[in-house]
């Protein structure tokens, strides 16, 4: 039985592909932004190139057997079911909470007085457990880029963001004041295929887990 | 103008219907009704009696403590006497509620199917339905039987020998009563026409054992059986290492929920559960060969790592899926403690299946089960 993988685009294809390579699962390297979106490799798997905020979804209906998505994304899709086989160790980074440099009596001040600190982000899933579990009101901004513009400009007092080396935070004036998560990149599969599939995902697992 | 304008009704058509919710026409209906009618005959035809519950009840009968709605997901609502009502977000608590009430002197196994709308409320941005159909059934042990090997009963033998309960007794519990909900799955399944349907089978009450095992106090043990019930192995792994006193007993009970296969996978189980999980394999084993001797076949793999809704279900808890519907069909188990919070305590396990999972799964196997003459109901 063959595989459907899906690869993400974006900062994860580059280490997804070498791995896969490397493990053995696949013998060519399908092109990123190729106008074939789905394609046979030698190996007898199907490689699809999805945009990495849809992969949970394609797994979780089955429209994939297994692929590679960031734990960021895992974490903010409320919807995702799949099973979570493996770490497979690049692409780490962390989740933040991240505010100006200096700020953190005013925010803390602030919060007293209007009762909720407004934190931009764009995972508001993430953020929201994150300060609900702090027992925080926070009221959630979602934006979809360039996070770290909205304290700068007063939209939000804290950005929760991901961040590896914490150069665009420190560009931009801002320190982390606390880490949420620890992010990398996991290998999923779609819960019917952990079932019906499950030799050839075990083989998978084994591979990747060497290497 | 049109003449619905004319009169003020504006274009109907075009009426945005509220999220998660549709009318069924006549052609997809009288699909609906073959299968549900296929179904309900193969329920039938293994002993099974239809039954009915209302769509809804009061919220506390309806959510348990154990249960495995959560409840954010109840459509709640006060009706004029002030109560608190809820529509029924499933059928297994409805019908625990019924037999406490009407069958609670049965000293007989009781058998029941349905077929029925059930109700859950989602978020917005979820194309999901709020409303779709179960139909599924419930085998529960007569008066005697609290069933089980591990769970409440503690350290005793298998379930068939620690039920000290009437005749037939055992035909509820344990791997018999197991295998006659597992096996009837698939024969509902089959006869709804997907003759390929597999049930993965696991057993909450093994892993349990397993984490014992490894040392992992009981305090501990809730947050590691909730990561490996929403599939993050990685989360369950790095916990159980972090929590057991046992590195090598850790390592086997992270091998064991990674262990699918045919049910010749059991042997390699046995080596990893040892001791503790041993009566929990015998069941196993002896539910499996059960299975084989009432369908003719064995549609089952073995998936360990299989623990949805860990604090409802005691032992047996099965998916049923189908090659090629990236969603599972339904699925059930054996939950022996919930028939005791609405009369006397006996033995149960049961499954659901989703009509409009059968309908896809069916319609993609070009049944005919599903089809009649066009526009015929």
């Amino acid at each position: 039985m063959s595989l459907r993988i899906g690869i993400p685009k974006g900062v994860l294809y580059a280490d997804t592909v070498r791995a896969l390579l490397e493990a053995g699962i696949i013998t060519e390297a399908p092109a990123e932004n190729g106008r074939q979106l789905l394609v046979k490799d030698p190996s007898g798997n199907e490689l699809l190139t999805v945009r990495a905020t849809d992969v949970p979804t394609y797994v979780t209906y089955g429209g994939l057997d297994v692929a590679v998505a960031g734990k960021d994304v895992l974490m903010e899709d409320a919807n995702a079911d799949v099973v979570e086989l493996l770490d497979l160790g690049f692409g780490r980074c962390r989740f933040v909470v991240a505010e100006p440099k200096g700020r953190d009596e005013e925010t803390r001040e602030l919060y007293g007085h209007l009762g909720q600190v407004r934190v931009a982000t764009k995972y508001p899933n993430v953020a929201q457990a994150y300060y609900s579990a702090r027992g925080v009101q926070a009221e959630i901004v979602q934006l979809y880029g360039s996070i770290e513009l909205a304290p700068l400009t007063g939209l939000a007092q804290q950005i929760v963001d991901l961040s590896s080396t914490g150069r665009t935070l420190t560009e931009n004036g801002l320190v982390v004041v606390d880490v949420i998560a620890e992010v990398s990149a996991r290998l999923i599969a779609n819960r019917s295929s952990a079932i019906l599939k499950s030799d050839e995902i075990a083989a998978l697992v084994g591979a990747l887990s060497r290497g | 103008m049109t003449a619905a304008k004319a009169n003020g009704y504006g274009d109907l058509r075009k009426a945005p219907m509220a999220r998660g919710l549709r009318d069924v026409l006549p052609v997809e209906a009288a699909d609906r009704r073959r299968l549900k009618n296929a179904a309900l005959d193969a329920f039938g035809a293994w002993g099974y009696s239809e039954i009915a519950t209302p769509t809804f009840e009061r919220y506390e009968d309806l959510v348990r403590e154990s249960g495995d709605r959560v409840a954010k997901e109840f459509f709640r609502f006060f009706d004029l006497d002030g109560t608190l009502m809820a529509l029924r977000p499933e059928m297994t608590t409805p019908i625990a509620r019924l037999v406490g009430q009407h069958m609670a002197d049965a000293l007989e196994p009781v058998r029941l199917c349905y077929a029925a709308q059930v109700f859950r409320e989602a978020p917005t941005l979820l194309g999901q339905a709020r409303e779709f159909t179960q139909v599924g059934a419930e085998l529960v042990g007569p008066l005697g039987t609290a069933g089980g090997t591990g769970g409440d009963r503690g350290t005793g033998g298998t379930g068939g020998g620690a039920a000290t309960g009437p005749e037939g007794a055992d035909v509820a519990s344990g791997p018999q009563g197991d295998a006659e909900v597992v096996a009837l799955a698939a024969a509902v399944a089959e006869a709804c026409g997907i003759a390929d349907a597999v049930v993965a089978v696991g057993r909450v009450d093994l892993i349990r054992a397993a984490l014992s095992s490894a040392g992992v106090r009981d305090a501990d043990a809730p947050r590691l059986l909730a990561a490996l019930g929403a599939g993050d192995l990685v989360a369950f792994e790095n916990g159980v290492a972090e929590a057991a006193q046992d590195a090598a007993a850790a390592r086997a009970a992270a091998e064991l929920v990674r262990l699918d296969g045919p049910p010749e996978a059991l042997s390699r189980a046995r080596e990893l559960a040892g001791a503790a999980g041993a009566p929990m394999l015998d069941e196993l084993e002896a539910t499996l060969d059960l299975v084989g001797e009432r369908l003719g076949r064995v549609p089952v793999r073995l998936h360990f790592g299989m623990v949805r809704d860990f604090g409802y279900y005691t032992g047996l808890v099965f998916d049923a899926v189908a090659p090629g519907l990236g969603t599972r069909l339904g699925g059930g188990g054996r939950y022996d403690r919930l028939m005791g919070e609405f009369g006397p305590p006996r033995a149960a396990a049961g499954f659901a299946l989703g009509l409009e999972r059968l309908m896809q799964a069916a319609a993609a196997r070009g049944s005919t089960i599903t089809r009649g003459s066009a526009g015929v109901p």
